[in-house]
Protein backbone atom coordinates (compact mmCIF):
# COMPACT_ATOMS: atom_id res chain seq x y z
CA UNK A 1 0.00 0.00 0.00
CA UNK A 2 3.33 2.35 0.56
CA UNK A 3 4.28 2.34 -2.31
CA UNK A 4 0.97 2.27 -3.97
CA UNK A 5 0.41 5.55 -3.69
CA UNK A 6 3.74 6.85 -5.50
CA UNK A 7 3.31 4.87 -8.42
CA UNK A 8 -0.27 6.05 -8.92
CA UNK A 9 1.49 9.84 -8.83
CA UNK A 10 4.23 8.72 -11.38
CA UNK A 11 1.36 7.32 -14.10
CA UNK A 12 -0.66 10.44 -13.85
CA UNK A 13 2.23 12.71 -14.30
CA UNK A 14 4.12 9.99 -17.36
CA UNK A 15 -0.01 10.50 -18.79
CA UNK A 16 0.20 14.00 -18.20
CA UNK A 17 3.26 13.96 -20.46
CA UNK A 18 2.49 11.58 -22.92
CA UNK A 19 -1.11 12.87 -23.82
CA UNK A 20 -1.75 15.22 -26.91
CA UNK A 21 -3.38 18.65 -26.02
CA UNK A 22 -6.77 19.10 -26.62
CA UNK A 23 -8.38 22.28 -27.04
CA UNK A 24 -11.39 23.98 -24.58
CA UNK A 25 -13.48 26.47 -25.67
CA UNK A 26 -15.38 29.23 -24.29
CA UNK A 27 -18.32 30.89 -25.98
CA UNK A 28 -21.76 32.57 -25.60
CA UNK A 29 -24.72 30.52 -24.20
CA UNK A 30 -26.74 31.52 -26.94
CA UNK A 31 -25.32 32.49 -30.30
CA UNK A 32 -26.24 35.94 -31.12
CA UNK A 33 -25.04 35.19 -35.19
CA UNK A 34 -27.84 33.87 -37.68
CA UNK A 35 -25.78 31.52 -40.13
CA UNK A 36 -27.15 31.12 -43.54
CA UNK A 37 -27.18 27.56 -43.23
CA UNK A 38 -26.11 25.35 -46.42
CA UNK A 39 -27.89 21.92 -46.64
CA UNK A 40 -25.00 19.78 -48.03
CA UNK A 41 -23.64 16.51 -49.92
CA UNK A 42 -21.09 14.54 -48.77
CA UNK A 43 -18.97 11.62 -50.34
CA UNK A 44 -16.48 9.74 -47.35
CA UNK A 45 -14.23 7.52 -48.85
CA UNK A 46 -11.83 7.96 -46.15
CA UNK A 47 -13.85 7.18 -42.53
CA UNK A 48 -10.64 7.66 -40.53
CA UNK A 49 -10.03 11.48 -41.98
CA UNK A 50 -14.12 11.75 -41.37
CA UNK A 51 -13.38 11.88 -37.68
CA UNK A 52 -10.13 13.79 -37.54
CA UNK A 53 -12.14 16.41 -39.58
CA UNK A 54 -15.29 16.33 -39.64
CA UNK A 55 -17.91 18.44 -41.06
CA UNK A 56 -20.01 19.31 -38.84
CA UNK A 57 -21.92 22.63 -40.20
CA UNK A 58 -22.12 24.84 -43.88
CA UNK A 59 -22.96 28.32 -44.01
CA UNK A 60 -23.00 30.78 -46.56
CA UNK A 61 -22.57 34.73 -46.83
CA UNK A 62 -22.11 36.74 -49.66
CA UNK A 63 -19.22 39.36 -49.61
CA UNK A 64 -18.01 42.57 -52.05
CA UNK A 65 -21.63 42.98 -52.91
CA UNK A 66 -21.99 39.61 -55.19
CA UNK A 67 -19.94 36.74 -54.28
CA UNK A 68 -20.38 34.08 -52.33
CA UNK A 69 -18.55 33.20 -49.37
CA UNK A 70 -18.98 29.37 -47.61
CA UNK A 71 -17.71 28.71 -44.46
CA UNK A 72 -17.41 25.03 -43.32
CA UNK A 73 -16.79 23.87 -39.60
CA UNK A 74 -14.77 21.26 -39.06
CA UNK A 75 -13.81 19.14 -35.66
CA UNK A 76 -11.38 16.79 -34.79
CA UNK A 77 -13.03 13.73 -32.62
CA UNK A 78 -10.17 11.98 -32.08
CA UNK A 79 -7.48 12.16 -29.52
CA UNK A 80 -4.28 13.55 -31.75
CA UNK A 81 -3.61 16.41 -33.75
CA UNK A 82 -4.13 16.14 -37.28
CA UNK A 83 -2.26 17.86 -40.46
CA UNK A 84 -4.44 17.99 -43.47
CA UNK A 85 -4.76 19.93 -46.60
CA UNK A 86 -8.32 21.31 -47.88
CA UNK A 87 -9.15 22.97 -51.07
CA UNK A 88 -12.29 24.41 -52.29
CA UNK A 89 -13.26 24.18 -56.06
CA UNK A 90 -16.00 26.51 -57.94
CA UNK A 91 -18.88 25.75 -60.45
CA UNK A 92 -21.05 28.02 -62.50
CA UNK A 93 -24.54 28.14 -62.99
CA UNK A 94 -23.93 25.44 -65.40
CA UNK A 95 -21.86 22.89 -63.58
CA UNK A 96 -19.04 23.91 -65.36
CA UNK A 97 -15.47 24.18 -62.96
CA UNK A 98 -14.13 27.78 -63.01
CA UNK A 99 -10.48 27.80 -62.51
CA UNK A 100 -9.05 29.95 -59.99
CA UNK A 101 -5.55 31.21 -58.23
CA UNK A 102 -7.49 30.62 -55.30
CA UNK A 103 -8.33 27.10 -55.80
CA UNK A 104 -5.45 25.06 -54.18
CA UNK A 105 -4.58 22.64 -51.34
CA UNK A 106 -4.18 24.63 -48.04
CA UNK A 107 -2.35 23.02 -45.32
CA UNK A 108 -3.80 23.51 -41.51
CA UNK A 109 -3.31 21.78 -38.25
CA UNK A 110 -6.36 20.71 -36.36
CA UNK A 111 -6.12 19.89 -32.24
CA UNK A 112 -7.74 17.23 -30.43
CA UNK A 113 -11.33 18.09 -29.81
CA UNK A 114 -10.96 21.19 -31.90
CA UNK A 115 -13.20 22.85 -33.95
CA UNK A 116 -12.13 25.26 -36.78
CA UNK A 117 -13.59 26.93 -39.72
CA UNK A 118 -12.71 26.49 -43.34
CA UNK A 119 -13.48 29.43 -45.54
CA UNK A 120 -13.75 29.66 -49.44
CA UNK A 121 -14.93 32.68 -51.61
CA UNK A 122 -16.19 32.20 -55.39
CA UNK A 123 -13.83 33.50 -57.76
CA UNK A 124 -16.55 35.23 -59.68
CA UNK A 125 -20.08 36.53 -59.30
CA UNK A 126 -21.42 33.08 -60.73
CA UNK A 127 -19.89 30.77 -59.28
CA UNK A 128 -22.20 29.50 -56.89
CA UNK A 129 -21.59 26.33 -56.49
CA UNK A 130 -18.38 24.84 -54.59
CA UNK A 131 -16.87 21.47 -53.90
CA UNK A 132 -14.56 20.87 -50.75
CA UNK A 133 -12.16 18.52 -50.93
CA UNK A 134 -9.94 17.43 -47.92
CA UNK A 135 -7.18 15.01 -47.34
CA UNK A 136 -4.48 13.56 -44.86
CA UNK A 137 -1.20 15.56 -45.28
CA UNK A 138 1.35 13.24 -46.99
CA UNK A 139 4.10 11.94 -44.16
CA UNK B 1 44.72 -23.14 -87.44
CA UNK B 2 42.57 -20.63 -88.97
CA UNK B 3 40.14 -21.59 -86.27
CA UNK B 4 42.08 -21.11 -83.64
CA UNK B 5 42.85 -17.52 -85.15
CA UNK B 6 39.18 -16.41 -85.92
CA UNK B 7 38.20 -17.81 -81.64
CA UNK B 8 40.77 -16.09 -80.50
CA UNK B 9 39.56 -12.84 -82.38
CA UNK B 10 36.03 -13.50 -81.69
CA UNK B 11 36.34 -13.53 -78.12
CA UNK B 12 38.46 -10.24 -78.25
CA UNK B 13 35.47 -8.79 -80.16
CA UNK B 14 32.57 -9.87 -77.47
CA UNK B 15 35.43 -8.75 -74.49
CA UNK B 16 35.71 -5.29 -75.99
CA UNK B 17 31.88 -5.53 -76.56
CA UNK B 18 31.19 -6.55 -72.98
CA UNK B 19 33.38 -3.88 -72.05
CA UNK B 20 32.11 -1.11 -74.01
CA UNK B 21 28.10 -1.44 -72.36
CA UNK B 22 29.79 -1.97 -68.96
CA UNK B 23 30.83 1.23 -69.28
CA UNK B 24 27.91 2.97 -70.84
CA UNK B 25 25.95 1.12 -67.86
CA UNK B 26 27.64 3.28 -65.89
CA UNK B 27 27.47 6.12 -67.63
CA UNK B 28 24.09 6.33 -67.82
CA UNK B 29 23.40 5.34 -63.86
CA UNK B 30 25.06 9.00 -63.40
CA UNK B 31 22.70 10.42 -65.10
CA UNK B 32 19.84 12.45 -63.14
CA UNK B 33 16.38 11.55 -62.74
CA UNK B 34 14.03 14.08 -63.63
CA UNK B 35 10.55 14.02 -62.11
CA UNK B 36 7.79 16.26 -62.64
CA UNK B 37 5.66 17.45 -60.39
CA UNK B 38 2.37 19.76 -59.67
CA UNK B 39 3.26 22.15 -56.91
CA UNK B 40 0.13 22.96 -55.69
CA UNK B 41 -0.65 18.99 -54.83
CA UNK B 42 0.60 18.10 -51.78
CA UNK B 43 0.79 14.32 -53.25
CA UNK B 44 3.16 15.23 -56.39
CA UNK B 45 6.40 14.80 -54.49
CA UNK B 46 7.28 18.64 -54.89
CA UNK B 47 9.94 19.89 -52.42
CA UNK B 48 9.71 21.81 -49.37
CA UNK B 49 13.21 23.89 -48.60
CA UNK B 50 13.79 26.81 -46.72
CA UNK B 51 13.55 29.14 -48.79
CA UNK B 52 10.17 30.85 -49.95
CA UNK B 53 8.71 27.84 -52.38
CA UNK B 54 6.11 28.27 -55.29
CA UNK B 55 3.81 26.44 -52.36
CA UNK B 56 4.23 29.66 -50.12
CA UNK B 57 3.65 32.10 -52.46
CA UNK B 58 0.83 30.53 -54.04
CA UNK B 59 -0.90 29.82 -50.66
CA UNK B 60 0.29 33.32 -49.26
CA UNK B 61 -1.06 34.84 -52.51
CA UNK B 62 -4.72 33.05 -52.42
CA UNK B 63 -5.35 33.98 -48.54
CA UNK B 64 -4.63 37.50 -49.48
CA UNK B 65 -7.03 37.96 -52.31
CA UNK B 66 -10.03 36.16 -50.11
CA UNK B 67 -8.97 38.34 -47.37
CA UNK B 68 -9.52 41.62 -49.79
CA UNK B 69 -12.44 40.26 -50.86
CA UNK B 70 -14.00 39.66 -47.38
CA UNK B 71 -12.96 42.94 -46.54
CA UNK B 72 -15.24 44.60 -49.21
CA UNK B 73 -13.00 47.65 -49.55
CA UNK B 74 -14.10 47.42 -53.43
CA UNK B 75 -17.01 48.08 -52.80
CA UNK B 76 -16.53 52.07 -52.72
CA UNK B 77 -14.24 52.10 -55.55
CA UNK B 78 -15.12 55.01 -57.89
CA UNK B 79 -14.84 52.89 -60.82
CA UNK B 80 -16.53 49.81 -61.67
CA UNK B 81 -14.19 48.11 -62.47
CA UNK B 82 -11.72 49.68 -60.09
CA UNK B 83 -8.07 50.80 -61.49
CA UNK B 84 -5.40 49.08 -59.31
CA UNK B 85 -1.87 50.17 -60.33
CA UNK B 86 1.23 48.00 -59.20
CA UNK B 87 3.39 50.13 -56.12
CA UNK B 88 6.40 49.22 -54.23
CA UNK B 89 6.53 45.40 -53.21
CA UNK B 90 9.89 45.58 -51.25
CA UNK B 91 12.27 42.01 -50.67
CA UNK B 92 13.67 42.17 -47.78
CA UNK B 93 14.76 38.24 -47.71
CA UNK B 94 18.01 37.32 -48.17
CA UNK B 95 17.11 35.46 -51.66
CA UNK B 96 17.04 37.44 -54.84
CA UNK B 97 12.85 36.67 -55.43
CA UNK B 98 10.59 38.26 -58.05
CA UNK B 99 7.52 39.70 -56.12
CA UNK B 100 5.02 38.85 -59.46
CA UNK B 101 5.72 35.70 -57.64
CA UNK B 102 2.75 36.89 -55.61
CA UNK B 103 1.75 39.24 -56.88
CA UNK B 104 0.44 37.94 -60.35
CA UNK B 105 -1.84 35.31 -58.70
CA UNK B 106 -3.32 38.12 -56.87
CA UNK B 107 -3.78 40.06 -60.29
CA UNK B 108 -5.41 36.93 -62.27
CA UNK B 109 -8.01 36.65 -59.07
CA UNK B 110 -8.98 40.01 -59.03
CA UNK B 111 -9.21 40.14 -62.67
CA UNK B 112 -11.32 37.06 -62.53
CA UNK B 113 -13.91 38.60 -59.84
CA UNK B 114 -14.63 41.47 -62.37
CA UNK B 115 -13.92 43.65 -59.80
CA UNK B 116 -10.60 44.86 -60.39
CA UNK B 117 -8.51 45.79 -63.68
CA UNK B 118 -4.37 46.30 -63.03
CA UNK B 119 -3.00 48.90 -65.35
CA UNK B 120 0.35 47.76 -67.40
CA UNK B 121 0.70 51.35 -68.66
CA UNK B 122 1.07 53.00 -65.18
CA UNK B 123 4.12 52.06 -62.44
CA UNK B 124 6.20 53.18 -60.48
CA UNK B 125 8.58 55.92 -61.42
CA UNK B 126 7.24 55.70 -64.78
CA UNK B 127 8.03 52.26 -65.42
CA UNK B 128 5.35 50.84 -67.16
CA UNK B 129 5.12 46.89 -67.60
CA UNK B 130 3.79 47.43 -70.84
CA UNK B 131 6.06 49.60 -72.41
CA UNK B 132 4.18 49.67 -75.96
CA UNK B 133 0.63 50.12 -74.57
CA UNK B 134 1.85 52.77 -72.29
CA UNK B 135 3.54 54.43 -75.07
CA UNK B 136 0.05 53.91 -77.65
CA UNK B 137 -1.70 55.46 -74.80
CA UNK B 138 0.29 58.36 -74.64
CA UNK B 139 0.48 58.91 -78.27
CA UNK B 140 -3.52 58.75 -78.28
CA UNK B 141 -3.63 60.99 -74.96
CA UNK B 142 -1.66 63.57 -77.32
CA UNK B 143 -3.38 63.29 -81.01
CA UNK B 144 -6.78 63.00 -79.85
CA UNK B 145 -6.92 64.19 -76.32
CA UNK B 146 -8.27 61.42 -74.86
CA UNK B 147 -8.50 61.50 -71.24
CA UNK B 148 -5.58 60.04 -68.98
CA UNK B 149 -6.35 56.93 -66.92
CA UNK B 150 -7.55 57.57 -63.86
CA UNK B 151 -6.17 55.12 -61.08
CA UNK B 152 -8.18 53.90 -58.08
CA UNK B 153 -6.04 52.26 -56.11
CA UNK B 154 -2.41 50.90 -55.66
CA UNK B 155 -1.16 47.99 -53.90
CA UNK B 156 2.01 47.83 -52.24
CA UNK B 157 3.99 45.74 -49.47
CA UNK B 158 7.22 44.23 -48.61
CA UNK B 159 8.43 40.70 -47.50
CA UNK B 160 10.20 40.39 -44.40
CA UNK B 161 12.68 37.32 -43.19
CA UNK B 162 13.14 36.51 -39.88
CA UNK B 163 15.94 34.27 -38.89
CA UNK B 164 15.93 32.33 -35.58
CA UNK B 165 18.58 29.69 -34.19
CA UNK B 166 18.43 27.67 -31.07
CA UNK B 167 20.22 24.55 -30.94
CA UNK B 168 20.68 22.63 -33.53
CA UNK B 169 17.42 24.35 -35.45
CA UNK B 170 16.93 27.11 -37.09
CA UNK B 171 13.99 28.66 -38.41
CA UNK B 172 13.03 31.04 -41.00
CA UNK B 173 9.77 32.81 -40.80
CA UNK B 174 8.67 34.97 -44.15
CA UNK B 175 6.29 38.01 -43.35
CA UNK B 176 4.33 38.88 -46.35
CA UNK B 177 2.47 42.47 -46.07
CA UNK B 178 0.29 44.09 -48.55
CA UNK B 179 -1.72 47.03 -48.52
CA UNK B 180 -4.51 48.85 -50.86
CA UNK B 181 -4.16 52.58 -51.02
CA UNK B 182 -7.01 54.67 -51.87
CA UNK B 183 -5.56 57.03 -54.29
CA UNK B 184 -8.09 60.02 -53.48
CA UNK B 185 -7.83 59.77 -50.06
CA UNK B 186 -3.69 58.52 -49.43
CA UNK B 187 -4.99 56.08 -46.80
CA UNK B 188 -4.63 52.30 -46.68
CA UNK B 189 -8.32 50.85 -47.18
CA UNK B 190 -7.37 47.11 -46.59
CA UNK B 191 -4.21 45.57 -44.97
CA UNK B 192 -3.05 41.84 -44.62
CA UNK B 193 -0.06 39.92 -43.09
CA UNK B 194 0.87 36.26 -43.94
CA UNK B 195 3.28 34.38 -42.53
CA UNK B 196 5.13 30.89 -43.34
CA UNK B 197 7.64 29.76 -40.87
CA UNK B 198 10.32 26.86 -41.61
CA UNK B 199 11.91 24.93 -39.29
CA UNK B 200 15.25 22.74 -40.20
CA UNK B 201 17.13 20.34 -38.14
CA UNK B 202 19.68 20.03 -40.55
CA UNK B 203 21.91 21.93 -43.23
CA UNK B 204 19.54 22.56 -46.04
CA UNK B 205 20.29 24.11 -49.75
CA UNK B 206 17.74 27.09 -50.27
CA UNK B 207 17.37 27.82 -53.84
Amino acid sequence: MRIVRPLLILAALAAMGCSSGTINTVGRAQSEGRPNVVADRRVITDPGLDQAVQPVGVSESIVSGDLTKIQVEVYNTTNNAVKFYYKFEWYDDQEMVVDSPMSIWTDRTIQAGEQIPLVGVAPTPNAKDFRLKLQFAPN
Amino acid sequence: MINEISKDRLSRAALCVVAAMALAAAGCSNQPTVTKVDVNDPNSGALTSAAIDPQDWNNAGAAMVQSLLNSGALDNAPHKPAILVISRIKNETSYDVDVDLLTKNIRIALLQTGKVQVSTTAGLGGNAEDPYAQEEAQKNQFLNNAPEQEHDYTLSGKIIEQYTHVGDQRQHTYTFQLSLTDIRTGTAVWEDQRQVGKVISSPDVGF
